[in-house]
C-alpha cells in the first residue's frame, strides 16, 4: 500500500512540477531519491522508470532520456545505497550525480535548454534535497525506522 | 543458495527495465510519438485541466484589466454630459442640448500604475510609473472609476507625482449637482472633505452630489468628487459648514487614469475651460 501511495506522490508531484513550477527545483527527482534509499531495487526502479515517463510525456521529442535517466537513478541508489551507511548527505550526492546524468543526456540530445536555467534548478533542488529525505519519512515512514533495518530489505 | 536467486532476479528486472528505457530512447520520433499519444492522454488530463485554469485566470486578468479602463473613459464621458445644466421649467425638467456645436473630444486616458505612496498617511502623494514620455504634464487630472484623484504635481521622464486630494494645499472649485450651487472644496478630516465658501441661504442636502466646477482652469467639469455627507445648522455663521464623503477610496487603488489633453487650444467643448487664460478678472 505503502508503494501505491508512493507511485500517487510521484504523480502528483509530476503534475505540480510541470503545470506550475516547470524551471524549479525538480521534485519528482528529490522524491524518487528518497524512495530509493528505502524501498527494494525493484520498486525503486519501477518509480524511477515511471516518473522519467511522465516528465517524457510533455517532450515527446525527446521521449526516453529522462525515462532513462530517472530509471538509472532508481536502480543505482537503491544498489549503492549500502556503501554508505548512516550518512545525511546521501540524498545531496545521488540528487547531484542525477541531475548531472540527466542535463548530460538533455545536452546530447539537443534539447536546447539554456544553461542558467539548468544552473537555477540543480542549486534549487540542491539545497531542497537535505530536507527531502525527513519530509518523506516523517510521511512515509515510521519514526523509529532506520537505516540498519533498510539493508535487511535489499 | 535462495537468497542470491531473489537478489540475481530483482536485479533481471531492474535491467530489463533499464534495457527498455535505452531501447525507447532510439526509437525514430514519429514512433514513439505514435505509441505515447493514448497514454499521453490519460495521464497528462490533470496537466491540460491545470494549463487551462491557468489560461483562464490570464484571461480574466486582461478583461478586468480591459473592463476598469472602459468604466474611467465612461466616468469621463458621463461627466461630460452631466455637465449640461438642468433646468426647471413649470415643474418639468429640460435638459438644453447645445446646439449646432458637436462637442470636441480631444483627450486621453492613460493608465498609470502606483508604485509608491507617501510614509505619513499613505493617500496624500502618490508615485505613477508614467511621465513625460507617456504625454503627462504638470497640471494633468488623474482620475478613477469612481471619481477624481488629485493632479499631478511633479513629473519626469518615466515618474510623476500626484497631489491627491488629501493633500493639505489641494483645492478644487466644485457645485452640487442638484442645486448648482457653488463652493470650494478643500481636505477636512482624515477621510471626509470640506466645502468652503457655502453661503447661509445655499440647498445643501446629504446625499447629493458634489462634481468639479471647471472653473480654476485644472479640473474639467463635471467631474465626480463626493456626497454631501453632512450640513451644519449654524444659524448666524458666515458660511455653512459641508462635509463631503470622496467616491474615491485612495488607500485601496493600484492604479488611476491620466487625463492627458493637447497643450495647444482647442475649440469649444466640453473641456474648453482648460484652454489657457487669455483675459483675466480685475481684482
Amino acid at each position: 500500500m505503502r508503494q501505491f501511495f508512493a507511485f500517487l506522490l510521484i504523480y502528483l508531484l509530476f503534475i505540480i512540477q510541470a503545470g506550475i513550477l516547470p524551471k524549479g527545483p525538480d521534485f519528482v527527482l528529490l522524491a524518487l531519491v528518497v524512495f530509493a534509499l528505502h524501498e527494494t531495487k525493484v520498486i525503486a526502479t519501477f518509480l524511477g522508470f515511471f516518473s522519467g515517463l511522465c516528465l517524457d510525456l510533455t517532450a515527446p521529442n525527446t521521449l526516453g532520456i529522462q525515462m532513462l535517466s530517472f530509471t538509472i537513478t532508481g536502480y543505482g541508489v537503491a544498489t549503492l545505497r549500502k556503501l554508505f551507511y548512516r550518512s545525511h548527505w546521501q540524498p545531496v550526492l545521488f540528487t547531484f550525480i542525477t541531475l548531472i546524468l540527466k542535463m548530460t543526456l538533455l545536452n546530447l540530445a539537443g534539447s536546447g535548454f539554456q544553461p542558467l536555467t539548468a544552473s537555477l534548478v540543480i542549486g534549487l533542488t540542491l539545497i531542497l534535497s537535505p530536507f527531502a529525505e525527513p519530509a518523506l519519512i516523517r510521511l512515509f515512514y515510521r519514526k523509529d525506522f532506520t537505516r540498519a533495518n533498510r539493508s535487511a530489505i535489499s | 543458495m535462495p537468497g542470491k536467486r531473489i537478489t540475481s532476479t530483482q536485479d533481471r528486472i531492474c535491467w530489463l527495465l533499464i534495457l527498455l528505457s535505452f531501447i525507447i530512447l532510439f526509437l525514430p520520433i514519429d514512433f514513439k510519438q505514435k505509441i505515447t499519444l493514448p497514454i499521453a492522454t490519460e495521464l497528462l488530463l490533470p496537466l491540460h485541466a491545470l494549463n487551462s485554469l491557468k489560461r483562464t485566470i490570464a484571461t480574466l486578468g486582461a478583461e478586468n484589466r480591459q473592463l476598469v479602463q472602459l468604466a474611467a473613459e465612461l466616468e469621463l464621458e458621463n461627466a461630460r454630459l452631466k455637465s449640461q445644466p438642468v433646468f426647471q421649467n413649470l415643474g418639468t425638467k429640460v435638459y438644453p442640448i447645445l446646439k449646432g456645436v458637436e462637442p470636441a473630444v480631444h483627450y486621453r486616458l492613460i493608465p498609470a500604475p502606483i508604485i509608491a505612496r507617501d510614509l505619513t498617511s499613505l493617500k496624500r502623494f502618490l508615485t505613477v510609473s508614467r511621465g513625460v514620455t507617456d504625454s503627462i504634464r504638470i497640471g494633468s487630472v488623474a482620475l478613477a472609476p469612481q471619481g477624481i484623484v488629485g493632479k499631478v504635481g511633479a513629473v519626469s521622464s518615466h515618474q510623476a507625482l500626484i497631489q491627491t486630494i488629501f493633500e493639505p494645499d489641494f483645492r478644487v472649485a466644485v457645485l452640487n449637482h442638484r442645486t448648482r450651487e457653488l463652493a470650494m472644496a478643500r481636505p477636512g478630516s482624515h477621510t471626509l472633505l470640506a466645502l468652503d465658501y457655502v453661503s447661509p441661504d445655499a440647498d445643501f442636502q446629504t446625499g447629493d452630489t458634489i462634481i468639479t466646477s471647471g472653473l480654476g482652469g485644472i479640473f474639467p467639469k463635471g467631474l465626480r468628487l463626493g456626497t454631501v455627507k453632512a450640513v451644519s445648522d449654524k444659524p448666524f455663521a458666515l458660511f455653512q459648514s459641508v462635509t463631503v464623503q470622496p467616491f474615491v477610496n485612495i488607500t485601496r487603488l493600484e492604479q488611476v487614469f491620466i487625463l492627458s489633453i493637447p497643450a495647444e487650444p482647442m475649440p469649444e467643448g466640453w473641456l474648453d475651460n482648460l484652454n489657457p487664460e487669455e483675459i483675466k478678472i480685475p481684482e
